[in-house]
């Protein structure tokens, strides 16, 4: 019990003293730009839990859940099929890498003319920008796979879905992890730009507002919620992770990873 | 062999990146670069000039400005030398927003800077320290025209009176254009509040109405002209309409440096009311100018609206008025006193 | 070979689609007139000038958060109690994107380079941190307690123990975070302000020349994929010796 305390005591010390550093400091309120916490909390209060949650937060998740969906399906099943088709990574890299370097904000402009508005352009703009870390992760996963464990695979005539979803697949899978989780961060990103042009609502929306506002309070709110609602994504992903890997970790055929 | 070249060629990449920031990156920072590669005109900004028959000393003031259309004046007043002459070297800061420059001068990284006057206000209604000094170039024409709502050739909207319901692209929420959409929309007796303005910027605004994105569009020169050009129709005048003879652009500094500088405050104002009013007469050179650095084609910027009156006095009723909009549409929740928005002349 | 051909029948494609005249012909420029663009830009100097600026933020912001991630990270790696306590808040700070701290950064700083290498400092500083401190977990004990026997002040500890085996992590941390610095570098210049080819990109929209735009994203990207592809190079070159796993992102 006492370790289990402690463990907590270490893990939270920090936060707190600096969330408590933070609240004496702004007190006053004489930094502009660092407005009084409790300020902050209740702007956040009313405009997250109240005021806008129906109109705004819900629809950004709903955006952010469904361009991380097809994101994470086009990048673990093209990334599968790139890493064992021999050509097809030599034609597709240099398109793969040049658009990662691309900055979200050039591909705006084409995404409203073409895609419109709504959720299709949103959801475009996540997946354009999430999937290509995905890719990589699960290429380089299929390719890091130990060549006796595929040798062995084809030698006992595994048939090729068989060997793709018993053998390939989990054996990538912990480095297929790690390019979604990357891909997890970069979608709460796009998710927030995409909502700053042309949107009506959204988180993004609501950032852009209180910058060409000046609504300073309102932006920290929104700041911070980005952060907890990164926090409370990635803690999901951590669990769902581990279930994961604990499943395929039983069924891998042997070999050490 | 093929990898290595690769691999040479890309290091050679990097290190021309490298050698440009030994080069380019001693320039200061001078607004209006040119995209055409003309060298940048504004002759108090250059580094190197040397200043002939200058007054004994200089004071550097930094300018936030937007490197588009609507510079000309102080552009040409300060090739003119109009800034020199009342002692002030200007050092233009370029910025890509109202917002963005507000908060520059807001910091004291700059001294002075560029504003529309909507968010000039609600910087202000915020509580930020700045307040408009001198206008930009004067009010709105209350004959030409430089700011339209526009839409497709073939849309059943003809008149604002048909906005009831639509989405119109805005260049930012809460700017001036936005208000411009609702107040058009008011006049012709539709519910301003069932007009949905989303935010597009200026150079998509056209291709998305064509493209049906949105059913209008509030856009500005040269991207208004340059929508006509190619088939867009005007339904709305609305800035000359409701807004003429009111001032939208404005330069502004903090409160807190007037207070501290009363001498360089007014030298910027009255260099900057001199520029308004050669430029009166010089439109000519204004729009020569404007091409020079903005890289605008010449036949664009001789044809365009420019769409103010020269004026070099602020319109305080019309800046009362705006505020007002801004509070009916709910923009602010209260306007400020007009002396918190516009520095007092001493 | 076949990466030059798709390439090529990619841009290909695009060039015919945008002639084709189904798409808006001033929003989307063909390939050949974004090339001529892109060669008249490259001709003249206010390109390199930006250029010189967007280097100097990129590289200013990514030594600032150099200094402050590495050792960061191989502290809190190395040592249980430091990794414990601040596990909540670098989990907290992590995903706040960058531009949700550039509105921020703009009121503090305003449009100049201060604002420019707050947001580069920020956005370089996670991927960095997050891999060195990986890294810094797996010190091999034995030689770990072994710097201690020799009594090896702490700093030392960390240079010549921990920083070697965490070494790969750390470069692989230093690519990912050069590349994603020089993208934040272009969105701040592009979105808040201050000088270099994100300014460039606006100022060639606000003088309709589209063609000079798209020109513009187009050798960004390539500088980044550039940078990635060098950075590779050298990662692999000098850390041949250490065989470990690597985190790709």
């Amino acid at each position: 019990m006492k370790g289990r305390r402690r463990a907590l005591a270490i893990e939270i010390w920090l936060p707190v003293s600096l969330l408590v550093i933070w609240w004496f400091a702004t007190k006053n309120g004489s930094f502009l730009e660092f407005p009084p916490v409790r300020l902050i909390f209740e702007r956040f209060r009313e405009e997250y839990f109240f005021g806008r949650f129906s109109s705004d937060v819900l629809p950004s998740l709903v955006h952010l859940a469904l361009g991380y969906g097809i994101a994470a399906t086009l990048g673990v099943a093209g990334g599968l099929v790139i890493a064992t088709v021999p050509w097809a990574e030599a034609a597709a890299s240099p398109y793969v890498h040049f658009f990662r370097a691309l900055p979200p904000p050039a591909i705006v402009p084409i995404s409203i003319i073409l895609l419109g508005l709504g959720v299709t352009m949103k959801t475009s703009i996540i997946v354009l920008g999430a999937v290509w870390p995905i890719l990589l992760n699960t290429i380089d996963g299929v390719r890091g796979l130990d060549g006796t464990l595929l040798e062995t695979a084809r030698a006992c005539q595994l048939g090729r879905r068989y060997r793709l979803t018993h053998v390939i697949a989990p054996g990538a899978a912990p480095q297929i992890m790690t390019g979604l989780r990357s891909g997890l961060q970069i979608s709460i990103l796009l998710m927030a730009v995409s909502e700053m042009v042309a949107s009506t609502n959204g988180i993004g929306y609501l950032l852009l507002l209180s910058q060409q506002q000046f609504l300073i309070a309102d932006l920290w709110a929104g700041m911070i919620y980005l952060g907890l609602l990164g926090y409370l994504l990635n803690a999901l992903f951590n669990v769902g992770e581990r279930v994961v890997l604990k499943w395929h970790f039983g069924a891998r055929v042997g070999g050490a990873l | 062999m093929g990898k290595m070249k690769v691999w040479v060629a890309l290091a050679l990449v990097v290190v021309v990146a490298l050698v440009a920031v030994a080069c380019g990156g001693t320039t200061t920072t001078t607004g209006a670069t040119a995209t055409t590669g003309a060298p940048t005109e504004t002759t108090a900004a250059a580094p190197t000039e040397t200043t002939a028959a200058a007054p004994a000393e200089l004071t550097t003031v930094n300018v936030g400005v937007i490197p588009y259309s609507g510079m000309g004046v102080l552009w040409l007043g300060d090739q003119k030398g109009f800034f020199k002459d009342h002692g002030l070297k200007l050092v233009l800061v370029p910025a890509e927003s109202p917002a963005a420059v507000l908060a520059s001068v807001q910091s004291g990284q700059e001294e002075f800077g560029f504003s529309t006057t909507i968010p000039l206000i609600h910087a202000v209604a915020a509580g930020l320290d700045v307040v408009a000094v001198v206008p930009n170039d004067g009010t709105v024409s209350s004959t030409e025209s430089s700011t339209a709502i526009i839409v497709p050739a073939n849309s059943t909207i003809k008149s604002a009176a048909d906005l009831a319901g639509k989405k119109v692209a805005v260049p930012a929420l809460g700017s001036e254009i936005d208000l411009l959409v609702h107040a058009a929309a008011e006049r012709a007796g539709v519910d301003p509040n069932s007009v949905q303005t989303v935010q597009v910027p200026f150079p998509t605004m056209w291709a998305a109405v064509k493209a049906g994105q949105v059913d209008a569009a509030g856009t500005t020169e040269p991207f208004m002209s340059q929508a006509i050009a190619d088939g867009a129709k005007n339904i709305s005048d609305a800035e000359r309409d409701i807004l003429g003879g009111y001032n939208v652009t404005a330069f502004v500094t903090t409160r807190k440096y007037a207070i501290a500088n009363p001498q360089i405050v007014k030298a910027f104002r009255e260099a900057m009311e001199e520029s308004i009013t050669y430029a009166k007469d010089h439109l000519d050179e204004v729009r020569t100018i404007i091409a020079k650095n903005t890289g605008l084609d010449p036949s664009a910027t001789k044809t365009m609206s420019l769409g103010v009156d020269l004026n070099p006095k602020f319109n305080m009723d019309g800046l009362k008025a705006i505020g007002n909009f801004m509070v009916k549409y709910g923009f602010i929740k209260e306007l400020p006193p007009m002396d918190q928005i516009v520095l007092p002349a001493s | 070979m076949i990466g030059t051909a798709s390439v090529v029948a990619g841009l290909s494609l695009w060039q015919l689609v945008a002639a084709s005249g189904r798409l808006d012909a001033t929003s989307f420029p063909t390939t050949s007139r974004i090339a001529g663009a892109g060669v008249g830009l490259l001709a003249n100097r206010p390109f390199w000038s930006a250029l010189g600026h967007t280097a100097e933020s990129w590289a200013l912001g990514l030594l600032i958060a150099t200094v402050i991630a590495i050792p960061a990270g191989l502290m809190i790696g190395s040592n249980r109690f430091l990794f414990a306590s601040t596990r909540v808040v670098v989990e907290f700070l992590k995903p706040i994107p960058v531009v949700a701290i550039l509105p921020l950064a703009l009121l503090m700083f305003g449009t100049t380079i201060k604002m420019k290498l707050l947001l580069v400092a920020y956005g370089a500083l996670w991927p960095l941190l997050i891999q060195t401190t990986y890294g810094a977990h797996d010190v091999d004990p034995v030689v770990a307690d072994t710097a201690r026997a020799f009594r090896l002040s702490y700093p030392r500890r960390l240079g010549f123990v921990v920083l070697p085996s965490a070494a790969p992590f750390v470069a692989t941390g230093l690519r990912l975070a050069a590349v994603h610095a020089f993208v934040i570098t272009i969105v701040a210049e592009l979105v808040a302000g201050g000088q270099g080819l994100g300014l460039m990109m606006f100022m060639s929209d606000n003088a309709l020349r589209y063609a000079d735009t798209y020109a513009l994203a187009f050798i960004a990207g390539l500088l980044g994929l550039s940078l990635n592809f060098v950075l590779q190079r050298l990662e692999r070159l000098s850390l041949h010796w250490h065989s470990s796993q690597r985190i790709e992102g």
